[in-house]
């Protein structure tokens, strides 16, 4: 089993290759062993510490390798961690970073560097794992995944037109299902999810299968539509954070959260070169912090948050990201000038905070 | 020679110190200061390096020339290739803080939006970029490779001056693939620059850059070499001060020549016969040290305690090529050890600790530095296993505010108490 974190990390490849991959997003189950504070210091990214913890503590899951993108130093020094972590155990544990370039460089030039980098992490597989790469079984992988994305992204457009009735923690629940599951299963359970979705909203709702179900109930909600709209963009954040928000009255209709809408992104279009193929399409995403696009992602971000017709924006920054810690300051500036005001708030990847966070929420949304 | 006494005098009144700090007679004032105490210097090198930050510094605030910010990383030879101005926020960061204004500074950073988490030499320069207080760019050049911090400020700055921010992209992984990808942004960056500082880009002025930058790094790397006598021949502290050459100055004439000078004063030394002094604890200092007080530095030295080397002043690139300037170039980023595995750090710290026969190691672990900080675990481990103690210490360079400096200095007591016993240990 292989864990990977980024979204920048394109599953499709794993899939190619006969690989069971999972999404890591340190799940505090209570169970780990604290590898972090062996690996890692108290002033670094939360959830990479969380990660490690997930992946190397005596809990789900048992990985045999871990991708990371090189799209940060968390990531990278994750990387060292999860190495010198899995060598402990004894048995040769994989570790690859991901060069991941910037796009705001050259595009043509940074989609081909990252399809090498691809390129070489299918070849490090190949020969870790055995396995061998096949272009068939490719197109086929790439195909469960689009779907997959664009079920996902049916059910954000189901949302944003009635967020009253969804539980944005729910929805970040399916996102993570998909992150984890293997595609050509999950997409019946996702399809089933819409489809229930969308016949509630005909009047004729029915889902099947258990996974489907528990799902669909962790994603309804009966809140009211006078609660204002909001958008939720930075770093991944408690879910508890989101339930808070809903429970005050808020309505959260869109996000660009990687734990979230940013995974439900790439369009992948087939072409001769499969690396290729991945590249431009996982670079062509909207682009995250990390990627240094500036006002491109800003305007992008007001036009989502127009088009979810959201009144306000919670800025989640996690402690010590600098992507998002740095993007903060002119993310501000530049939604006061559009006229839609923000609300900062900081954790530490842990639902402590909440109260204090209780009395800022409260005062925001009544200031909308 | 006071240096920081002679600048806080003309600061007397606190709240102009933004004024002063930004305009150029102030350079000249402090300058001429500089002449007159010339001899009080214990290392011309230092005379001269500090004539030379202060002259650019001061042609940067005239707004004659070009200036283009340069972040820590970046290959500065390009814009010194094009003949502009690079200016070092960074080291400005230094500076400000060192007069006794990092306080404000990081203040103004903080209002800003910047969050206390993030670097204090970032806090501190969005800060007086903010007021207004620091020169006013032509461009802007980061690189993304070793800070994750620096390309992001730069291209808040970026906006906040209206100026054009180049990226260069560095990827993590050295090779064929990836000095081909690096060359071939800096030649089409080269090109932009030029155009967006209205200059021709002159290949002959960029390889006379390169052989600049080739001298430094000879001098430098006859300096180290001489570092390795024991006892120093030189204070860490003292070579600390050149990283004003390593982040503004390399492919300028001027550190090829102030680096030559300080290679010759070592020399000198060393052939004169006049230096020693006790030397309890020779340390290996990684990342940089705090600079906003002495207070650090002079506990070590007066416990006995000499940085012997700095991980900072190590040369770890390949003599460039003149003739292929972009691919040296890129070949030079691409082999900073500390942008690779840790491992790779491991592996060159632990050659320089035997080169320089040290007691011990300190890793100054500053507080917002995600790059040193991050392996920071591993690395103690894996040197200590070695054989070589090992002190994390946690601090920050700029900000002071929070920082319980005791806490620092019973941390290095302790650790210079290790090392005794160890001593004692080898005597018996
Ligand atoms: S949350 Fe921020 S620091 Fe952590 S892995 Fe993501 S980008 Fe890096
Ligand atoms: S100390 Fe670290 S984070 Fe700060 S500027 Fe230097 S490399 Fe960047």
């Amino acid at each position: 089993m292989l864990g990977w974190v980024c979204t920048y990390t394109p599953e499709e490849i794993f899939a190619t290759l006969g690989l069971e991959s999972y999404r890591l997003y340190g799940d505090d189950r209570g169970e780990y062993a604290k590898a972090d504070l062996e690996y890692l210091p108290v002033n670094f990214c939360p959830l990479g510490r969380a990660c490690l913890n997930e992946g190397m503590g005596k809990g789900n899951p048992s990985l045999t390798g871990i991708v990371l993108a090189a799209s940060c130093h968390a990531l990278v020094h994750l990387a060292g961690a999860f190495k010198y972590a899995g060598e402990r155990r004894g048995k040769e544990f994989f570790v690859h970073l991901l060069d991941l370039p910037r796009t705001s460089g050259d595009g043509d030039a940074a989609v081909r560097a990252f399809a090498s980098s691809l390129r070489s992490l299918a070849g490090r597989l190949s020969s870790f794992y055995g396995v061998a790469w096949n272009d068939g079984a490719f197109y086929g992988a790439l195909q469960a995944h689009q779907s997959v994305r664009r079920l996902l992204r049916e059910l954000y457009r189901l949302r944003m037109g009635q967020p009253e009735n969804f539980r944005a923690a729910g929805l970040l629940e399916v996102v993570r299902a998909a992150g984890r599951a293997k595609k050509d299963e999950f997409l019946p359970v996702l399809d089933g999810i819409v489809k229930a979705l969308k016949g509630d909203v005909n009047g004729e709702s029915r889902v099947d299968g258990s996974p489907a179900a528990a799902l669909l109930a962790g994603l309804r909600r009966g809140g009211s539509p006078q609660g204002p709209r909001l958008l939720v963009v930075g770093s991944p954040l408690p879910f508890a954070y989101l339930d808070l928000i809903e429970e005050l009255g808020g309505n959260i209709a869109g996000d660009d959260l990687c734990q979230g809408y940013r995974y439900c992104l790439p369009e992948v279009e087939e072409g001769p070169d499969p690396f290729l193929s991945l590249a431009r399409g996982y670079l062509g995403r909207v682009p995250c912090p990390r990627m240094l696009a500036g006002k491109e992602r800003f305007s992008y971000l007001l036009s989502l948050a127009r088009k979810a017709g959201a009144r306000g924006v919670i800025y989640h920054a996690l402690k010590f990201c600098d992507a998002s810690l740095y993007e903060y300051p002119l993310f501000r500036e530049y939604f006061a000038e559009a006229g839609i005001p923000v609300l900062y708030l900081e954790t530490e990847y842990r639902d402590a905070g909440l109260e204090q966070a209780r009395t800022r929420i409260q005062a925001y949304l009544e200031l909308l | 020679m006071d240096l920081n006494r002679t600048i806080q005098n003309l600061l007397k009144d606190r709240d102009r110190w933004g004024k002063v700090l930004s305009s150029p007679l102030s350079y000249r004032i402090v300058e001429g200061a500089l002449v007159l105490a010339r001899k009080s210097f214990p290392w011309q090198a230092i005379y001269q390096m500090s004539r030379f930050a202060l002259n650019q510094t001061g042609r940067a605030y005239t707004g004659k020339v070009p200036v283009v910010w340069s972040s820590a990383f970046f290959p500065v030879e390009i814009a010194w290739g094009l003949q502009l101005c690079p200016f070092s926020p960074e080291v400005a960061a230094g500076f400000i803080t060192g007069m006794g204004f990092g306080a404000e500074a990081l203040s103004m950073g903080e209002e800003a939006g910047y969050s206390r988490d993030l670097c204090s030499f970032h806090r501190c320069i969005a800060g007086a970029a903010r007021a207004g207080h620091l020169p006013r760019p032509a461009a802007l050049l980061a690189s993304t490779h070793l800070c994750d911090g620096a390309p992001l400020l730069f291209q808040n700055m970026a906006e906040l001056y209206g100026a054009p921010c180049f990226i260069l992209d560095v990827p993590y992984t050295a090779g064929r693939d990836a000095e081909a990808y690096v060359a071939e942004q800096l030649e089409r960056l080269w090109q932009d620059l030029a155009e967006a500082t209205g200059r021709r880009p002159d290949r002959a002025s960029l390889e006379e850059a390169l052989r600049h930058s080739n001298e430094f790094r000879e001098n430098m790397l006859r300096a180290n070499e001489l570092r390795c006598r024991v006892p120093s021949p030189i204070s860490g502290n003292d070579m600390l001060a050149f990283i004003y050459l390593f982040f503004a100055g390399q492919g300028s004439r001027e550190a090829a020549e102030i680096s030559a000078c300080l290679a010759e004063e070592i020399e000198e030394k060393i052939a004169g016969g006049r230096w020693g002094g006790t030397e309890k604890y020779r340390l290996l200092w990684l990342h940089l040290k705090p600079y906003y007080s002495n207070e650090v530095m002079s506990f070590i030295e007066q416990a006995g305690g000499v940085l012997a080397y700095e991980e900072f002043n190590h040369i770890y690139w390949p003599p460039l090529d003149p003739g292929e300037p972009f691919l040296s170039l890129a070949r030079k980023v691409l082999a900073h050890f500390d942008y690779k595995p840790v491992e790779e750090r491991i592996r060159v710290i632990r050659e320089l600790a035997e080169k320089y026969r040290v007691d011990g190691i300190v890793h100054f672990s500053h507080h917002g530095c995600r790059q040193s900080t991050g392996g920071s675990l591993i690395l103690k481990e894996a040197l200590q296993e070695a054989g070589w103690p090992v002190l994390l210490l946690d601090g920050d360079c700029l900000d002071g505010r929070n920082e319980a400096a005791g806490g620092m200095l019973t941390r290095l007591q302790a650790f210079f108490e290790i090392l005794e016993e160890r001593k004692e240990g080898c005597l018996i």
